[in-house]
């Protein structure tokens, strides 16, 4: 009983949102697949597919539960603690071109190419610590440059 | 063998112009393969109509020229940036970019360059002298061999989760259920959460884009340069010295190059298949494969010899039947057509003599390439001395556009960030997503052959009265078990040792 005081169990919590996402899309497929008029041909795959994968999901799930003890599990809340507060400072690069390459795309599919990319890539580059004003207009143009005169009229190839 | 056709069609190819197309169609193709994003086959397309402006050998020797460059130039930028410049590169980067993080990107590139050339060589030679009876061979395959084929491919997958088996397990079968998205043999759209975009399936190269450059272009930004500042310089002599490993580590060479010219003549099994086949089967028989995926130049050369001599698979199947192998062949026949030659077992007793042109014009290309690409070499390998600051967000438009440029979707672009953020998560939790990418490629292409099989055959005795079928079978049954035993084998010394340390 002492031992079992002394020990807590954790859970790897991104290890379990990767395995809930590659669960939840085989579940949407294997049902949606099963509702079909002809399902035995559509899950010929699929069918037995899912249930490995629902096997394997589920030793994953027991395996990202690990025992540490309450000691150990305290240090590590003071460590979150301290990580939470460090979090912006590791991260805040790959932040930042995470959502510039959202932003980019919702630009390409309203204002198009050009415009887009001439806003979104200067400001990605500022953002990443680049601040020759001269470095950030010439990459800019040249990559637009590139891409006018080798796909749009060399190529032909159309442009967003 | 008609040797006095072979010379005069040699012949037909020893003008300035045939030449100087060649010349364009290598270093074109070279080019634009090493921008991420840029298939062979969309560097096809756009020169479609400057091809039809050509006659026809001219324009079937210039788009084979293209289809040659593009093959090694897709290497270049996954050896350098790990971001494959085309699909067939993705076996490049196993071993191409930890050299590269090892400072051996200038012996990489060569040695990406010498395999290509050796591979290239002998699926060339391979189509001139089996042109025939390579095509036969292709008939011999029907929906269940292709599927054992298929089998073999997948076995991948549990080499790619040696130590993380269970996420590894995860990851590919995941793979082969996304594989299977998209219009059903029913015709019923799977998976498509209702985009039509998806009717065809997960396209290949956003998804590929997705999967390996943006994660990488993510991981890029928290270092200040891919190799410490300015401490790698393209160097000749060095990529020279890997075009010579890439030619001496001929075992490996020769083994890719037959699995690369047999399964290019495997309808819609193409390139990049041949590329991950050939990379799995040399570690396999590899003695240090413990090695692979740690930057060694075998892996290399195993991957890149198998794409290019799949090539000359290709060729055979669509001029011998007219069957376009992978989509490369496809663009081919569907110029060819215009100009009113029919690919097919009649090309092969009307026009056979042009058969012999293309397929010689593939041999002269592949040495041009040798020298061309040197250049290209030099002239790129420079990318990974300039700061991440700027180098991610440019990557982040050439992979944009890249997704993009081949179907004209904007939906394509939003499908590489869904999965390049689920590959990024999955990357930093250990997840191997190589095994993912390869599920995807391979799960629609298992699905397709095993529901026409289970169509065609009524009976599994049916299946063991054809030899193609019996041979691929044990092949796939040892496929599945060597990798099986070696692991029980390997605990069973370990455990030997440990029990001998303790006595």
């Amino acid at each position: 009983m002492l031992f079992l005081m002394k020990k807590k169990l954790r859970i790897k919590i991104p290890d379990i949102i990767v395995v809930l996402i590659i669960v939840g899309f085989s579940s949407y497929m294997f049902f949606e697949a099963r509702g079909f008029k002809r399902a035995a041909l559509n899950l010929t795959m699929i069918g037995p597919l899912y249930y490995v994968i629902l096997a394997f999901a589920v030793i994953r799930i027991i395996q990202s539960f690990e025992s540490v003890s309450v000691d150990e599990s305290d240090s590590l809340k003071t460590a979150k603690k301290g990580k939470l507060t460090l979090f912006w400072e590791n991260n805040s690069r790959i932040i930042i071109i995470m959502l510039a390459s959202i932003v980019y795309a919702v630009g390409l599919k309203f204002i198009g190419f050009y415009i887009s990319t001439v806003i979104v890539l200067p400001v990605m580059m500022y953002l990443l610590g680049v601040k020759k004003i001269w470095l950030l207009a010439a990459v800019s143009v040249g990559v637009v440059l590139f891409f006018y005169l080798s796909f749009d009229l060399l190529l032909s190839v159309r442009l967003p | 063998m008609d040797l006095t056709l072979i010379t005069n069609s040699l012949a037909e190819l020893f003008t300035a112009k045939a030449l100087l197309l060649m010349a364009f169609g290598v270093l074109f193709g070279t080019v634009t393969g090493a921008i991420p994003g840029f298939s062979t086959q969309l560097a096809m397309i756009v020169m479609i109509p400057y091809a039809y402006k050509l006659p026809t050998l001219e324009a079937a020797v210039f788009l084979s020229a293209i289809v040659i460059g593009g093959n090694f130039g897709g290497s270049v930028s996954s050896i350098l940036l790990n971001i494959p410049g085309t699909p067939q590169a993705i076996g490049s980067t196993l071993d191409g970019y930890p050299m590269t993080k090892k400072g051996k990107a200038n012996e990489a590139l060569g040695a990406a360059l010498g395999a290509s050339t050796f591979g290239s060589l002998f699926g060339g030679i391979a189509l001139l002298l089996l042109l025939i009876p390579m095509g036969r061979l292709a008939l011999k395959f029907g929906p269940a061999e292709m599927f054992l084929a298929v089998l073999i491919g997948i076995t991948m997958i549990a080499s790619l989760s040696e130590g993380v088996f269970v996420k590894g397990m995860l990851a590919g079968i995941f793979g082969l259920i996304l594989g299977c998205v998209g219009m059903s043999s029913t015709a019923n759209m799977r998976g498509t959460l209702g985009f039509y975009e998806l009717a065809d399936g997960i396209p290949t190269l956003p998804m590929l884009l997705g999967c390996m450059g943006l994660p990488e272009i993510f991981a890029m930004v928290t270092k200040t340069g891919i190799v410490e500042k300015n401490s790698f310089r393209p160097n000749i002599r060095k990529i020279l010295h890997g075009v010579r490993v890439g030619f001496t580590t001929w075992a490996y060479d020769l083994y890719a190059s037959i699995l690369g010219t047999i399964i290019g003549i495997l309808p819609g099994a193409g390139a990049m298949f041949a590329s991950v086949v050939s990379y799995n089967e040399c570690r396999r028989i590899s003695k240090d494969k413990d090695n692979f995926g740690k930057g060694d130049i075998k892996g290399v050369i195993a991957a890149e010899a198998a794409n290019n001599a799949s090539q000359g698979g290709s060729w055979a199947l669509v001029m011998a039947l007219g069957v376009p192998g992978g989509t490369s062949a496809a663009i081919l026949y569907g110029a060819l057509v215009v100009k009113g030659i029919v690919l097919g077992p009649r090309f092969l007793t009307d026009s056979l003599g042009m058969g012999y042109s293309i397929t010689l014009s593939l041999i002269i290309s592949v040495l041009m390439l040798l020298f061309l690409g040197v250049l290209v070499c030099l002239v790129f390998s420079g990318v990974i001395n300039i700061p991440t600051n700027i180098l991610a967000p440019v990557l982040l438009v050439f992979t944009s556009i890249g997704a993009y440029a081949e179907r004209g979707y904007v939906f394509d672009v939003f499908l590489m960030l869904v999965f390049g953020f689920v590959s990024y998560m999955m990357r930093k939790h250990n997840y191997p997503t190589m095994a993912m990418i390869l599920g995807i490629i391979l799960g629609s292409m298992a699905e397709t052959y095993l529901v026409r099989a289970n169509q065609v055959y009524r009976s599994i005795w049916q299946l063991f009265s054809r030899p193609v079928f019996v041979v691929l079978f044990i092949l796939a049954m040892l496929a599945i078990m060597l990798p099986i035993f070696r692991t029980i084998r390997s605990k069973l010394l370990k455990r030997k040792v440990q029990t001998e340390k303790e006595q």
